[in-house]
């Protein structure tokens, strides 16, 4: 071989290495910045999520429809009850937020509603969350309390969501007369002091995410169906709740443990709350210029040892009604009688 | 030299020069980017003290309410006060963190007659930094049925 074509072969081979370090260096920072963009836009949509959950929990009884991000957003609990919301890879933990949502939610908005939580004071505000990518399916009877429970729903529920009152022969597995899944996401069926039946769905709701509630008294039973699924629907233990927005948490939540979780929270600071309105009324006994209003603070004392006992396992929360009724009937009285209210 | 030498070194040179200026324009881009992340989490330790300021002032412990509707920037004077001794428990303390964090929560009465409750501060050990943020507010004192003028004042450490 001559010595220029030496030359010209080595300069070739010179030129493809270079070339090849140049375009692997170009190649991983576009990798590198793409996953950083990809980080910051999470982050991004996460502290908005994050302050407009926080803006939306201080502000009751609003329903607000809000942009979602294209890749969803996923709430959950897990079952030590760390509960949090995840955009993309990041996830913000809920901290003292109440917040009943379905898992995962995506379309091209979502709705944020907030109800005050009144025991009778408010001891905080509920969270709500959903958007048009599901359906709430509300199922009743000819019984006085289904009938009661339907028209307290039909009357309370905002418009932005999306509820649909049927009867139970309407679940069922023909086209004719049956509901169908009309290619929601997700689906909740809701059954209002009535038994509930949860294996004869329409075939259109074969591959739907089905979950479900069977509202009785003050109990809430669980249910959830997977997609594809062969056999019955997985059934929860009972769980109670107290209030309206209470009755709304039920709807909402995902399953028992979002609902469990959410609540424990609720009724721990329920019990807080009391116990400052408490102490606030022994104050207010014992001062001397006001002995004519009769000041008590039994039924105060009654709802924060209840609650407090209630924490861990939410089983009878309606205990707390009779309390919290004789409370509302003290603070009116005090209120004919121009005194400084307990709430 | 040799001229096969020479055209290696103009090569090399080349590449030199150039991953000089890569080097250079990467190193002021990521200056600029550095100066962006700085501005935004100044920005989120500001909204995080508003976000604080703004659930006090909504928290049910301490709003002033008449048969359950509330009074807007207005704290009970003897909730703040209950509450702040409830706030004196541990277990409680490590409960209201999830709404406090790392921050000083206090209410400063000016008017008729000065006085402050400080209802919860836990400081973080780790930052010197801190952000203030103050809410005039209208105070009731339920023993007397009177109302009082004051403030809000939130401090997070963060």
């Amino acid at each position: 071989m001559k010595r220029g074509m030496l030359e010209v072969q080595f300069n070739w081979i010179f030129i493809i290495i270079a070339g090849a370090v140049i375009l692997a260096f170009f190649f991983s920072i576009i990798q590198k910045q793409r996953s950083v963009s990809e980080e910051k836009l999470s982050l991004a949509l996460i502290n908005e999520l994050d302050a407009i959950t926080t803006g939306a929990a201080s502000s009751k009884g609003s329903a607000q429809r809000i942009d979602l991000p294209r890749t969803g957003i996923d709430f959950g609990c897990s079952d030590e009850c760390a509960c949090a919301f995840r955009v993309g890879s990041l996830s913000r933990d809920y901290r003292d937020k109440i917040i009943f949502s379905p898992n995962h939610i995506e379309g091209k908005d979502i709705v944020f509603w907030t109800l005050p939580w009144n025991v009778p004071f408010r001891a905080g505000n509920f969270l709500y969350v959903t958007n048009d990518r599901i359906k709430y399916f509300f199922v009743s009877d000819s019984s006085t309390p289904s009938l009661q429970l339907k028209a307290q729903l039909q009357q309370e529920l905002p418009d932005k969501i999306n509820a649909e009152f049927i009867e139970p022969s309407q679940i069922c597995s023909s086209d004719a007369g049956c509901v169908k899944n009309e290619n929601y996401q997700q689906v909740k069926f809701v059954f209002l002091e009535t038994t509930p039946s949860v294996t004869t769905f329409h075939e259109s709701f074969k591959d739907t995410d089905i979950t479900g509630v069977h509202l009785s008294g003050s109990q809430a039973t669980f249910f959830k169906c997977y997609p594809q699924r062969t056999g019955d629907c997985e059934q929860s233990g009972a769980l109670s709740y107290i209030g309206d927005a209470g009755l709304f948490a039920t709807i909402f939540a995902y399953d028992d443990n979002m609902y469990r979780c959410n609540m424990q929270e609720a009724v721990k600071r329920l019990s807080y709350v009391a116990q400052v309105m408490e102490n606030r009324a022994i104050v207010l006994q014992a001062n001397g210029d006001l002995l004519r209003c009769g000041y008590s603070t039994t039924n105060l004392e009654v709802l924060r040892s209840g609650a407090a006992a209630q924490v861990d396992a939410l089983a009878d929360l309606g205990s707390l009604t009779v309390a919290a009724q004789s409370i509302a009937g003290e603070n009116e009285a005090l209120l004919r009688q121009s005194c400084p209210t307990i709430y | 030299m040799k001229r096969a030498q020479v055209k290696m070194f103009e090569s090399l040179a080349v590449l030199v020069v150039f991953f000089f200026f890569l080097i250079f324009g990467a190193s002021f881009y990521f200056k600029l980017q550095e100066s962006s992340v700085k501005r935004q989490m100044e920005e989120n330790a500001q909204l995080k003290v508003i976000q604080i300021a703004q659930k006090s002032l909504t928290l049910p412990e301490l709003e002033c309410s008449r048969i359950g509707v509330q009074r807007e920037n207005c704290v009970d004077e003897l909730k703040a006060r209950k509450f702040a001794e409830l706030l004196t428990n541990e277990n409680v303390q490590v409960d209201y963190f999830k709404t406090f964090e790392y921050a000083k929560v206090s209410v400063h009465k000016i008017y008729p007659d000065a006085d402050e409750v400080v209802i919860y501060d836990k400081e973080d050990p780790n930052r010197q930094e801190s952000r203030v943020a103050q809410i005039p507010v209208l105070l009731y004192l339920p023993e007397t049925n009177h109302y009082a003028f004051g403030y809000l004042e939130v401090t997070v450490f963060a």
